[in-house]
């Protein structure tokens, strides 16, 4: 009987997990809270002068994130005049993805949104904000301009992509490389690899080898074979510690709906 | 009963990937929104939601890089200049904008022969 219950408590679990997958899209909260929020950020942003920021959110319960992963997709978000359908034009963000793709999971697409779109179906309204300095933030626009961001997409996706290695990309991998390719002046991936491996700390996941050779298996959309015997990731806090130790931030923060923001 | 301890350690190794399951799915472009914004926005009277089509972005005056654009690089043509020095408070429009398009506005756009 032990057995069977345990059995039963596992498949619930497991089939909440993969359930979650297929509804993500479906609204979590009321527009009017979700528009007001992306307002909120967007008003914190450009209070601060942002030309260019770097925006995250958290996608899932926080309790069921690894330790040291505070939010599962960040982007690049710039300050743009928009041109809207009615005819008229908007002064506001512009956010730069990269999504995995919904029917092969193990591609990815670039994607521009806005950010009522970013926070669209989140289980929890707080971003991640980092503002690059001033230099740095014009480097980053002329990077999406020139479309180096286009250059540098790997539309091979592994959620736990290997920076350090062109093999796979991720999100915040792909907004890692943007960034170096801004810093350095090149898209040349070796070069900006290189980069990496010599100044950039990732995030290390610890998972166990054996559930990840399962997710492996099983799941697309997550690849090891980028891996040694340790798996470490890309994550908004990772990229916050990396232009904070070379002082190219002047700003990381969440904020959450209605409320302060908090320093990193 | 031999078959359910496999079956449990498979389970909990599913189970311990909902990280996975979950964070790439959060990675999906978002759905339709236009018509649950619009709707709220009319029901309360506040701004409007509007369709973004194109971004152009606004680069500041007297930045470092802007030097190298002014010099005659094809991408100035992909920019506007923006009338601030960099970190001057920005402006921004109190229109809901979305990626999303309602079907009036999408029937809008021509037919392709």
């Amino acid at each position: 009987m032990k057995w069977t219950h345990i059995l039963i408590s596992c498949l619930f679990i497991s089939k909440a997990a993969f359930a979650g997958s297929q509804q993500h899209n479906k609204q979590t909260f009321p527009a009017e809270d979700v528009s007001a929020f992306a307002k909120q950020v967007e008003h914190y942003a450009a209070g601060k002068g942002a030309r260019a920021f770097i925006i995250a959110r958290i996608g899932q319960d926080k309790k069921t994130l690894p330790k040291g992963v505070n939010f599962t997709h960040s982007a690049l978000a710039i300050y743009s005049e928009i041109a809207l359908d009615n005819g008229e034009t908007a002064k506001g963000y512009a956010i730069y993805n990269l999504y995995q793709n919904e029917k092969n999971k193990n591609k990815s697409s670039l994607v521009t949104d806005y950010p009522v779109d970013f926070f669209w179906g989140v289980p929890e309204l707080t971003a991640g904000i980092i503002i690059p300095n001033s230099d740095l933030q014009t480097r980053l626009i002329e990077a999406v301009i020139n479309g180096d961001n286009v250059k540098l997409h790997n539309e091979n996706y592994s959620l736990i992509s290997n920076p350090y290695t062109t093999k796979y990309q991720n999100c915040n991998e792909h907004l890692l490389d943007v960034i170096n390719s801004a810093i350095y002046q090149t898209t040349d991936k070796q070069l900006l690899k290189a980069s990496t491996k010599a100044y950039f700390k990732p995030q290390q996941i610890k998972i166990s080898r054996a559930k990840l050779a399962m997710g492996d298996l099983f799941m697309a959309g997550i690849s090891t074979d980028d891996h040694g015997s340790k798996v470490y990731t890309t994550t908004f806090s990772s990229i916050a510690r990396y232009l904070s130790f070379y002082d190219l931030a002047s700003d990381a923060i969440t904020i959450s709906y209605n409320q302060q923001a908090q320093k990193m | 009963m031999k078959f359910i301890k496999p079956l449990v350690i498979s389970s909990v190794l599913f189970t311990t990937m909902s990280y996975q399951a979950n964070a790439a799915s959060d990675n999906y472009s978002a759905a339709s929104k236009h018509s649950a914004l619009a709707t709220t926005h009319s029901a309360k009277g506040t701004a409007q939601v509007a369709s973004g089509v194109v971004a152009v972005p606004l680069i500041a005056a007297g930045s470092v890089g802007l030097v190298s654009l002014a010099a005659g690089d094809k991408v100035i043509r992909s920019a506007k200049a923006l009338g601030k020095t960099a970190d001057e408070p920005l402006e921004i429009t109190e229109v809901t904008i979305t990626v999303d398009r309602s079907p009036a506005e999408a029937m809008k756009k021509k037919c392709k022969d």
